[in-house]
């Protein structure tokens, strides 16, 4: 019975001793926490390996008894009841000191467990406390780091360099004596004294804002009063006419060609404003003026709103293919109804009259040019085309003949209207040189046709000078051949007194004849052909013959005068008629007096503007002549006395390989000597 | 074989001085050194180079391989104009108004190149300068002849610098010297219309011929000066205002007399030919016996100068220039091969 309460009971763990081991069923679990065992306290005095001794013993009691038991019951009941129960009895006791010894067990069990659990729990403690530690350890690192770590806002801002600060700031701020030795005292005092700089360029900044405020404000009020103003001025004006046409200021008639000036295309405008300018500052000779009508003007850039004329009701017949394309033609070399005239005056009152025109659809500008005299001129036949004018300003620049129109881009223009060249049209329109569009701005570039060239006042104010120099030296130097020609018609070659000296005083060839000539004369006559071959003679060049005489010798010189004469000096070619015909590809003295007016021409330019050139050399021929003359040997074979009697002084006849005279005329000493 | 080293000489001509600055002058003397050909070219002052020909192996034909025919690097030589050109193996010399300068061959085609030395010969006053208007080289024995605008023929010891010989006879200039190669002896022809003979051992006059004197040969009409001088061993020819003729030296009488109408300006023995130019385009070729084999036409009007290629026996070269700025080349007598001109 208590075997199977015992196994019944084996969960509990607390139990008291075996005596009150029938009140176990009888109490039930609800004393259980008050049950005390006793072996509870036996267990600590008992030794755990006798226990298990004496449990050893008890089971082999036990099974000694129970073997006996076994063999008395197997003898026979009756006889041995007694000694069964005996040793029933002893086996229950044995089973009682197993059950103690099983609680012992079990209460040891029980302590030791519950010790273990105790250390376990320190050793968790510590180990929590460890964690802890290390964690705040680590949160404390971390924050130390940061702390390190911290860039404080002041370094940010820039502060003057150490030296500066010693230098500028105030003692009390900088106090050297703490701040030289601690670098946060330093700092601090750094970061004072910006503060207070700072603070005061804000002041400073403030006060600024307000002056200029002031100012703007001060600017209104004087645009409002010039504003003003402009009414006034105007009833100034108004009123001061009379006073300027009192006193020949006519400043109002400048304005008023201003406001025409306004009508102008802009190439026209450009060449206005340029050479008023240049009128005003440089040239007081040069007279700017515009003519033409401006309400035609003002007519072009209307859209042509009535301007379609109610067609007769009758039969309209189609204009005939030419007079279309006559009016094409017309249309397309339409002129501005404005023209720019410029008028220079040169020294001795001659006035050369330029009238600039420009031809819309084309894009190019024309000039005429048109010479009045001081006083009348007489004109000499062979200064027939010096002042025509069409020739007049041919080739002012070299290469610039004015026959064709320089802007590419009217080639197709012409084709389509079956216009060939613009030189046909020349008389009526006026010649298209290139510095004429230079002045007005627009420049063309070489070969390629561009749409728009617009007019460029830049290009015009470089052109002006040195155009109107041009033009001027031009006419004067036409001017002064104008006059040469008419006395060398009459056989008199005028030298001036200061050339006197290039000359000796005796010479005795004379100018016979002085014709113009057309260049296909010119280019017929056999000893030309060296000069038109190095491109000396074109067809925009001036050709004149001159023949000079002494006896029986007659000197045929052939001139070709370059439009830009004097810079460029006439070319002579000679063919001396006496004995022969002589000339450079058989003579070499001959070739000598042509080298004598030709390459040593700079000895003949005269006094400043050069325009003697072509009557020095005219004079200088005449003496070459008489030296050539005079300085032939005799001849024995031929009677008689020599033609031409030598009264040159030479120092010798001839020299060098090539046996030439001597042609240089030396001044004072007044002979001749080789060059 | 032609005398000495040969040399061309040309007109100067005149051009106008353009605004394109083209060259004043055209060539005045063409002149061949000896061994490499570079034709130089004298004008108004300056000395002009056209290219050598490098010697390029002619091909099957003989056919020359065309130079550049552009002249090359004008310097302003002398102050004056260059009369006469002469040539050695090393140097160049040029003969000017009153003064004589040597340039180096090697250098002169570079820019800057200076003259080696100049001497001027002694002249009696300073108003007027004599010209050279003749030079002529012995290569043996390094001397070389002027012929001088105040009448004096002197002589030039290259390796000395000194002025050895001066030969006075001719009451005008001397326009023309010529060696002859055997004996130092030196001819001269002037203004006057002489030609002498000079001894240089003795330093006098050994022969004296007055052309104009001789019926045959005069044309006084034209004059009496004599311009080109020409030798080989004991002929030789001359002319100018005279009519061109051979004469036998050691007898000093004319042989042939040459009819060529106009005045000649130079004449050079080769082969059996004379070779003549002078007024009118052509280049005249005679043989001994007075005919005319041939009339070469050339592009200059007048002829001034002829040169030959010293020693070539197989390329013949042979240029002339005259009043013209191109300068004729032929590698054939027959026919101008084609003209060299100055860029």
């Amino acid at each position: 019975m208590s075997s199977e309460s015992s196994k019944k009971r084996k969960p509990k763990v607390i139990r008291t001793d075996g005596a009150p081991a029938e009140g176990k069923r009888g109490k039930g679990d609800t004393d259980q926490d008050v049950r005390y065992y006793s072996e509870e306290s036996e267990v600590d005095l008992r030794d755990p390996i006798k226990d298990y001794e004496l449990y050893r013993e008890t089971c082999q009691e036990l099974q000694r008894l129970m073997a006996e038991i076994q063999e008395l019951k197997s003898r026979g009941i009756k006889e041995n009841a007694s000694e069964i129960d005996e040793r029933r009895v002893q086996s229950c006791v044995h089973f009682m000191t197993l059950k103690k010894l099983n609680r012992l067990a079990h209460i040891r069990l029980k302590k030791g467990r519950d010790q273990t659990h105790e250390a376990k729990q320190k050793v968790d403690a510590y180990h929590l406390q460890l964690q802890n530690l290390l964690y705040e350890v680590m949160h404390l690192q971390k924050e130390i780091t940061k702390c390190l770590e911290f860039k404080s806002k002041h370094e940010e801002i820039e502060l003057v360099s150490l030296e500066e600060f010693y230098k500028e700031a105030p003692p009390e701020i900088s106090r050297p004596a703490i701040t030289l030795t601690e670098p946060h005292q330093q700092t601090l005092a750094r970061l004072d004294w910006e503060l207070e700089q700072r603070k005061r360029l804000a002041e400073k900044y403030k006060e600024c804002l307000t002056s200029k405020e002031k100012i703007l404000k001060e600017i209104e009020v004087k645009k409002e009063y010039l504003s003003s103003l402009q009414p006034r001025l105007n009833s100034i004006m108004q009123a001061s006419l009379p006073v300027q046409e009192y006193l020949f200021m006519p400043f109002d008639q400048a304005h008023k060609q201003y406001e025409t000036a306004r009508h102008l295309p802009p190439p026209l405008y450009v060449l206005f404003v340029q050479a008023s300018a240049y009128g005003q500052a440089c040239d007081k000779k040069l007279v700017v003026a515009i003519e033409g009508s401006v309400e035609e003007a003002k007519a072009l850039y209307k859209p042509p709103e009535d301007s379609q004329a109610v067609l007769p009701p009758q039969k309209r017949r189609r204009p005939t293919l030419g007079v279309q394309l006559d009016d094409k033609r017309k249309e397309m070399l339409k002129r501005h109804p404005l023209s720019v005239t410029l008028d220079l005056k040169c020294k001795d009152d001659n006035v050369l009259h330029l009238t600039f025109h420009y031809l819309m659809n084309l894009n190019v500008m024309t000039v005429k040019a048109k010479v009045t005299t001081a006083m009348e001129m007489t004109t000499a036949i062979s200064a027939g085309d010096l002042l025509s004018p069409d020739s007049l300003l041919n080739c002012l620049y070299p290469g610039d003949h004015g026959r064709k129109t320089p802007n590419p881009a009217n080639q197709f223009q012409f084709d389509k209207v079956g216009i060939l060249t613009l030189s046909d049209y020349v008389t009526e329109l006026g010649h298209p040189y290139v510095w004429v569009q230079k002045l007005g701005g627009l420049h063309f570039p070489k070969d390629q046709p561009q749409h728009t060239v617009a007019a460029d006042n830049s290009l015009s104010a470089s052109h002006m000078e040195l155009t109107v120099k041009l033009l001027r030296s031009r006419l004067q130097s036409r001017l002064a051949l104008h006059k040469q020609f008419a006395s060398l018609e009459h056989g008199v070659v005028p030298v001036s007194s200061e050339c006197q000296q290039l000359f000796p005083t005796k010479i005795v060839s004379r100018l016979v004849k002085w014709t113009a000539i057309p260049y296909e004369d010119y280019a017929e006559l056999p000893y030309t052909k060296d000069v038109i071959e190095a491109g000396l003679a074109e067809d925009t060049h001036l050709y004149y013959m001159a023949l000079i005489e002494r006896g029986t010798a007659k000197l045929q010189a052939a001139v070709v005068l370059n439009p830009g004469y004097s810079t460029l000096p006439p070319v002579f070619s000679l063919c001396l008629n006496w004995k022969g015909e002589r000339n450079s590809s058989n003579d070499d003295n001959i070739r000598a007096m042509e080298s004598e007016v030709n390459v040593y021409y700079k000895e003949l330019w005269g006094p400043k503007p050069g325009y003697q050139l072509l009557t020095n050399q005219l004079q200088r021929l005449c003496m070459v002549l008489d030296v050539y003359l005079e300085t032939e040997p005799h001849d024995p074979s031929v009677e008689g006395p020599k033609e031409f009697p030598q009264e040159k002084m030479c120092l010798r006849l001839v020299r060098g390989p090539l046996r030439l005279k001597p042609f240089k005329f030396n001044y004072p000493q007044g002979f001749f000597s080789h060059r | 074989t032609t005398p000495g080293a040969p040399r061309a000489r040309n007109q100067k001509r005149k051009r106008n001085r353009k605004r394109r600055h083209r060259p004043v002058a055209a060539a005045t003397i063409a002149t061949w050194r000896c061994r490499r050909r570079r034709a130089e070219c004298g004008g108004r002052g300056s000395c002009c180079t056209s290219r050598c020909w490098r010697r390029a192996r002619p091909r099957a034909g003989g056919s020359w391989r065309p130079p550049t025919t552009s002249g090359r690097s004008p310097s302003s030589a002398h102050n004056g104009p260059v009369y006469s050109l002469a040539s050695t193996e090393r140097l160049l010399l040029s003969g000017s108004d009153g003064e004589i300068r040597a340039w180096s061959w090697a250098e002169l085609g570079r820019k800057g190149c200076r003259e080696l030395w100049t001497r001027r010969p002694p002249c009696r006053s300073s108003l007027e300068v004599p010209e050279i208007n003749g030079l002529e080289v012995n290569q043996r024995d390094h001397w070389v002849a002027l012929a001088g605008g105040d009448g004096a023929v002197r002589v030039l010891d290259l390796e000395s610098g000194a002025f050895t010989h001066e030969l006075r006879g001719h009451q005008d200039l001397v326009h023309v010297v010529a060696l002859r190669e055997q004996l130092p002896q030196v001819l001269s022809g002037g203004e006057d219309g002489t030609v002498r003979l000079w001894d240089l051992r003795t330093g006098a006059q050994v022969q004296l011929i007055e052309v104009h004197k001789y019926q045959e040969c005069s044309r006084p009409q034209l004059g009496k000066w004599i311009r080109c001088l020409a030798t080989e061993s004991d002929w030789m020819v001359c002319g100018g205002g005279p009519a061109l003729t051979l004469w036998h030296l050691r007898s000093g009488t004319p042989t042939t007399v040459f009819g060529l109408a106009q005045p000649q300006h130079h004449a050079l023995f080769h082969q059996d030919l004379v070779l003549s130019g002078g007024v009118g385009p052509a280049l005249h070729l005679l043989q001994l016996s007075g005919d005319v084999r041939g009339k070469v036409p050339v592009t200059p009007a007048a002829l001034r100068s002829l040169c030959l290629h010293p020693r070539s026996p197989e390329h013949q070269v042979l240029t002339v220039a005259g009043n013209s700025p191109k300068i004729d080349v032929f590698t054939n007598l027959g026919y101008r091969a084609f003209s060299l001109s100055f860029t």
